[in-house]
Parts: C-alpha cells; sequence; structure tokens
C-alpha cells in the first residue's frame, strides 16, 4: 500500500529535514522546545500484583500545559506503561509497542508475557542509540507472575521489585526505600505510592495536581482516576464574562455548514461479476 | 532574540472550548526576525465542515505541514467516503510530525473540531514532533503563548454559549498579543457550531 | 492451455479468462462451506471444522479467526492460503489502528485484504489464493454491521447472508428462503446453524463446527460450549 504517492506514510522515520536542520543548528539557530514530561511514575510489588502510580501534570517549560494527563499507557490487558521523557516518544513507542503486542497475542493466540514487552521495546530503543528519549516503566502480571520493569533510551532494562522514575523519581524512591517490604497488602502498597506520589508532587515542580493509580493483579485492574487530588485549582473569585460586543469587530462572515451526515451506503453493485467468477 | 527558529517569524495562536462550540484564534503578522514583512499572514487552515487547524512557528513549515496533512486529509476522504473526524484528524497531524522525529519540522500545532452529531468539541494541542494532548478547555502555541495562556485561563470558564466564547478568547488574545512584539496586526477569530462557522477579523495594534 | 499462454501463471487466455483464478474457485467450492449471515444488530460466520480422523485433536485449530476487536474472518478453500492473509489482515488493522487510532472500519480492511489477493493474481512467482473469505465487523462511525466476501480475483461484495465453498448453491437457496431484514443476531446463529446443516453428513457436533459472533461489543469465536447451547436449543 505505500510508495503509491510520495505522501503516503510508509511508516518509520523520515529524515528529509536532517540537512537543513543540520546547517540551521550551524548557524547558531536554536530548535524549538520539545515537550518533555517532568514526572513521577512510581511502580511496587505487593502480594497479589503490582500497584502503579503517576502524578497528572504536563509541562513545556516552566508552563503547566495540562493538569490531568493520564500518564499511564496501556500495553495489554495485563500490562502498562508509565513514560517519562519526551512527551512523543513515550506516547508513540508505547502506542507501536501495544500495536505490536496485540499482533502478537492474535497470532499465538494467548496472552503476551511481560518479558516479552520489555524485550522488544529494549531491542526497539537499543537500535535507535538512546536517540528515542523513553524512559519507561513497564509492569504486568503473566502466568510466570508480577513484574516491573525499568527501561532505558539505550536499552538498558532491569527488572525490580519497585522502581520510581521522572524528575520527581528520587523524591518517590527514597520513601519506597525507606519502607517497602516484600508481600505487603493491597492497602499497605497503596498508602506507601500514595506517601511517594505526595512527596514528590509537592516538592517536584514538574510533577503535581493529582495521583492517578491502578492496581493490577491476575484477577483484575482497579483504576483510581485520581486516587487523589494532591493540589486542587483553586475556584475563581470573581466572574469574567465579557458582555457581547466587547471586542471590536471589523469584518464578520458566516458560512453555514450543509447539514449532511451522510451514512455511506454500500451499493450492491458488481454482484453479477461475481456470480460469472464463480 | 530570533535564534529561535520558533520565533523566527512569530506568529501565536490560542484555542478554547465552549459549549457546543469551539473557537480558534490567530494573528495576521509575518515578519523576518524583528522586520514586518506582511501583515494579512493567517495561520489558520480549514480540513473538513468542522475541523481547523493552527500552525505556528518558522512560515515554510507552516505552509508546507498545511499543504502535507492536506494531501493525506483530501486523499482519506476520497479513500475512506466518509467526513473527517476532528481525533481522525489529530491523529494524522501527529503522526506526520512524529515520522520527522529526528529532522522535525519548526512549528507547534492546535487542532479544534466538533462532531456535528454529539456536539462534543475538541481542542488539541502538539509540539513540533507530535506529543499527543489530551482533549483540553485551551490551548495556545507560538511566541506569545506564554501571556496569552494566562488570560485565557481567566476568561474561560466551562459551557460558554458561542457569543461568550467568542469574547473571551478574542480579549484574552488581543490583550496577550499586545505584549508581544513578534506576532499582532489584528487577528482572525473562527467560531465553530454545529450548523455554521462564524469568521470574525479582528481589530489589533498595528506596530 | 496452449504452450504460448504458459509463461506466467496467470495469463488471459484467447477468450479473456484467467484460467488460474477459475481453478482457484474450484478449490474454494470444493473447501468446506461457510456461512455468513448478517443480522439487524450484528454479524454471524459458522463454517463445517471435520477432521478426517477421529485421532484429530481438532480443538486447537480455528478456522473462525479474531482480525481486530470489531473484524473476524472465516474462509472456505486452502488452509494454508487462509493463514497467511489472517497474518497480513491483522497486521494492516494494526496499521490502521497505528496511523488513525480508530478501529479499522470493515469496508476498509476488506478492500485492503481484497488489495492482496489481486496482487496475487498479477506477480510473477506466485498463484493466485486458494480461499474465498467471509469478513464481518463492526463499522462504529455508521453503527451497523458489515458482512463480505473476498474472491481469489481480489474482487469483494457486501452480503446480508451468503455461503461460500461445498454446496454454496444449496446454502444460499435455504438462505434466500430464511432471511429476513429483522432478523436478530440470535436467530441469525440458528439460522446459520440450519444452513450448515442442510449439507451436513454425519452429527453435528461442538467440535465439528465453529461459530464467530460480532456485535458492537467486538468480535468473538464462541466456545465449544456455546456452541453447544446453540445445538441444543434447535434440537
Amino acid at each position: 500500500m505505500s510508495g503509491i504517492a510520495f505522501e503516503q506514510p510508509a511508516g518509520g522515520f523520515v529524515f528529509d529535514n536532517c540537512r537543513r536542520n543540520d546547517i540551521l543548528l550551524k548557524n547558531n539557530v536554536l530548535p524549538g522546545k520539545i515537550h518533555k514530561t517532568g514526572t513521577t511514575i512510581a511502580a511496587i510489588t505487593y502480594k497479589d500484583g503490582v500497584v502503579i502510580a503517576a502524578d497528572s501534570r504536563c509541562t513545556a517549560g516552566n508552563i503547566i500545559f495540562d493538569d490531568n494527563v493520564l500518564k499511564i499507557h496501556r500495553l495489554s490487558d495485563n500490562i502498562y506503561a508509565l513514560g517519562a521523557g519526551t512527551s512523543a516518544d513515550c506516547d508513540f513507542q508505547t502506542r507501536l509497542l501495544e500495536s505490536q503486542l496485540e499482533l502478537l497475542k492474535l497470532n499465538q493466540d494467548r496472552q503476551v508475557r511481560v518479558a516479552t514487552a520489555v524485550r522488544k521495546i529494549q531491542q526497539h530503543l537499543f537500535r535507535y542509540r538512546g536517540y528515542i528519549g523513553a524512559y519507561l516503566i513497564i509492569v504486568g502480571v503473566d502466568v510466570t507472575g508480577s513484574h516491573i520493569a525499568t527501561v532505558h533510551p539505550h536499552g538498558s532494562i532491569a527488572f525490580l521489585p519497585f522502581v520510581a522514575s521522572g524528575s520527581g523519581g528520587y523524591t518517590s524512591l527514597s520513601v519506597i526505600e525507606d519502607r517497602y517490604k516484600e508481600n505487603m497488602t493491597e492497602d499497605e502498597a497503596k498508602q506507601l505510592v500514595r506517601d511517594a506520589l505526595y512527596a514528590s508532587t509537592t516538592t517536584d515542580l514538574y510533577s503535581g495536581s493529582k495521583i492517578n493509580m491502578f492496581v493490577l493483579t491476575k484477577e483484575k485492574l482497579d483504576k483510581f482516576l485520581p486516587y487523589e487530588i494532591v493540589a486542587a485549582r483553586t475556584e475563581k473569585q470573581a466572574d469574567y464574562t465579557l458582555a457581547k460586543g466587547t471586542t471590536e469587530v471589523i469584518s464578520t462572515n458566516v458560512k453555514k455548514i450543509e447539514f449532511d451526515i451522510v451514512n455511506e451506503k454500500v451499493k450492491a453493485t458488481g454482484a453479477h461479476e461475481a456470480m460469472e467468477l464463480a | 532574540m530570533g535564534d529561535d527558529m520558533m520565533s523566527y517569524n512569530g506568529g501565536v495562536a490560542l484555542a478554547m472550548k465552549g459549549k457546543e462550540c469551539v473557537a480558534i484564534v490567530c494573528d495576521k503578522r509575518y515578519g523576518i526576525q524583528n522586520k514586518t514583512v506582511a501583515t494579512n499572514f493567517t495561520k489558520i487552515f480549514q480540513y473538513g465542515d468542522h475541523c481547523f487547524v493552527a500552525f505556528c512557528g518558522l512560515a515554510t513549515d507552516v505552509q508546507t505541514v498545511s499543504e502535507r496533512l492536506r494531501f493525506r486529509t483530501n486523499l482519506y476522504e476520497l479513500r475512506e467516503q466518509r467526513k473527517l473526524k476532528p481525533l481522525v484528524l489529530y491523529n494524522m497531524l501527529t503522526n506526520l510530525l512524529y515520522e520527522r522525529r529526528f529532522g522535525p519540522y519548526f512549528v507547534y500545532a492546535l487542532v479544534i473540531g466538533l462532531d456535528p452529531k454529539t456536539g462534543e468539541t475538541y481542542v488539541f494541542d502538539s509540539d513540533n514532533i507530535g506529543a499527543i494532548s489530551d482533549n483540553v478547555n485551551l490551548a495556545t502555541v507560538g511566541t506569545a503563548s506564554d501571556y496569552i495562556f494566562g488570560l485565557g485561563e481567566l476568561f474561560f470558564k466551562p459551557n460558554m454559549n458561542a457569543d461568550e466564547l467568542f469574547e473571551a478568547t478574542s480579549q484574552a488574545f488581543l490583550n496577550g498579543v499586545d505584549r508581544d512584539s513578534a506576532s499582532g496586526w489584528g487577528a482572525v477569530v473562527y467560531v465553530v457550531e454545529k450548523d455554521k462557522v462564524t469568521v470574525r477579523e479582528l481589530k489589533g495594534r498595528q506596530d | 492451455m496452449s504452450e504460448r499462454y504458459g509463461f506466467s501463471l496467470t495469463t488471459f487466455s484467447p477468450s479473456g479468462k484467467l484460467v488460474q483464478i477459475e481453478y482457484a474457485l474450484n478449490a474454494v467450492n470444493a473447501g468446506s462451506p461457510a456461512v455468513g449471515i448478517k443480522a439487524s444488530n450484528g454479524v454471524v460466520l459458522a463454517t463445517e471444522k471435520k477432521s478426517k480422523s477421529i485421532l484429530h485433536d481438532d480443538r486447537t485449530i480455528h478456522k473462525v479467526e479474531p482480525i481486530c476487536k470489531n473484524i473476524g474472518l472465516v474462509y472456505s478453500g486452502m488452509g494454508p492460503d487462509y493463514r497467511l492473509l489472517v497474518q497480513k489482515a491483522r497486521k494492516l488493522g494494526q496499521e490502521y489502528m497505528l496511523i488513525y487510532e480508530q478501529n479499522v472500519p470493515p469496508t476498509q480492511l476488506v478492500k485492503r485484504v481484497a488489495d492482496v489477493m489481486q496482487e496475487y493474481t498479477q506477480s510473477g512467482g506466485v498463484r493466485p489464493f486458494g480461499v474465498s473469505l467471509l469478513i464481518c465487523g463492526y463499522d462504529y462511525d455508521e453503527d451497523r454491521p458489515f458482512l463480505y466476501q473476498c474472491d481469489p480475483s481480489g474482487s469483494y461484495f457486501p452480503w446480508k447472508a451468503t455461503a461460500i465453498g461445498r454446496n454454496y448453491i444449496n446454502g444460499k437457496t435455504f438462505l434466500e428462503k430464511r432471511y429476513s431484514d429483522q432478523l436478530a443476531l440470535e436467530d441469525a446463529v440458528h439460522t446459520a446453524i440450519l444452513t450448515l446443516k442442510e449439507s451436513f453428513e454425519g452429527q453435528m457436533t461442538e467440535d465439528n463446527i465453529e461459530i464467530g459472533i460480532c456485535d458492537k461489543e467486538g468480535f468473538r469465536r464462541l466456545t465449544p460450549a456455546e456452541v453447544k447451547d446453540y445445538l441444543a436449543q434447535i434440537g
């Protein structure tokens, strides 16, 4: 399907701007800022499964772009990923991985394993030598138990009982390090992760607003969206509704939209062709 | 100034959501660093009855990306015999931008749309490599976006009607742009409703 | 066929026919029967899955296959050819998902699968697929189900109900009598089983037929237990 026209996306990256951009950079021109998710993401294992949590703040520089972002990405029914680093890389690489895992699940007719997901993304990131800036935590439960793995952009991985990452990761990690023990109950685990996230959302500039949490076991997936609102925005103290006609308008042009929500009807032409061939 | 590619030509846009209506506004300046070259350079492009995209950044890329997206959306509508929906448009755009992850276009984008069946409104933003945003209440990109963001937050309230939305969007935009030297020279506001699109030209400071 | 027209497997014969494609259709028509019926709220696919020997362990292989959330397939003809198409279809479904973040509309998937089948009638070193496909799916934009047939030539047709494979003419005649636009999915499953029964030799059990249903919730293959229930209802 690809290659019919130049503009058709064929998949994979395109490098035709690279030369131009290099020349611009050599002339001391700065490229635009890319969105980074300053973030706190954390995951711990407990007796029956895993608890994962993330804050909900999206920043570009010091500007808070969005206060209600879900940084927990679905990879398959039993595997989820948390992303930190370059926003676009996290978004697209998890999407790509989700798609590959779905294909794998369909083709082998069984649930995919966490190790498979981790290995796939690891090999992919390694090929790009760290240029894809996705710091991922991949968690899941499968036939072999529950797992947490961190994946770094260069392709190094580690399977751990607990982990935290992102700009507020160290703050969270210190809380978890302090109180983590094996075989915690679900309530203990949730409380620990909540406290860890609370510590970082209140100290790290690039983490904030809400704590979103998932609890994943073999039997269930509980979503807490949010688990806790750490810092709610204050109510507006006045009504700033502007009266109609406030703004000076030079010209107005109204374009009516023809209302035609056309339901595509499939025409049954060509049925006789089939008969001929059959 | 002018060392950043994203502010070489100047320009800014703001999008805001109302109840069954959604608005997008951009300025009209086209400059080369500190020199104003043209004052009729709008950055909003229509891709379907209820879908608009604003691009801010390097003017050459604004034009290239808008045309590339036009090619893809036209082909989509022809091939699939169905109207472009805001989410599909947004995904096509972020895909286009992410394809150039390692040699990006210097544009930030805003996508707005409205589903005429349900009245659901959409406002998305993206950075120059296609970072995916949520469906937000308001978003702004471009040289004056930092100033406009605060004002937009002030004037925004949930479930505005089309007139309120127009005033809120315009006032937030005009007052923000006045503090930016790289954008201005008037503005164009599109207010999209189920049955019509109202395009208004605004008077802005001319310097 | 004359030597002069034999340099490629699919070359027009002087009468304007591509005989290889017709032979492929013969392979389809010799295959075990498959039925598809579109109901008002969904689609059902059903097929015979007879094993040649009682020693076969036939619960691990399937003829009805899910392609993506809202689409499923069944075939008549050659099994190995089918597997390849299933794989390609799944990949096409995922590609669409990656570009548009939407479930692929059945019409689009059918077009693309048909393109693959067409390619195999015109390329060098290959032969046409020895299968006809029944593709069912739910279109969320239009909020209605679809049923398509895809032939080795790469042509495709939308149906309300159809049968392919061995005895397909009898099957179609049966469906013409039984079909109504108001049919609900449950009834469609019954009708599909009855259509298969028309030409079924021996006892029909949950192990020698396979059924898939597709509605708003998506496509899924019925478990042997569910099939058993349906068979019991028919009696």
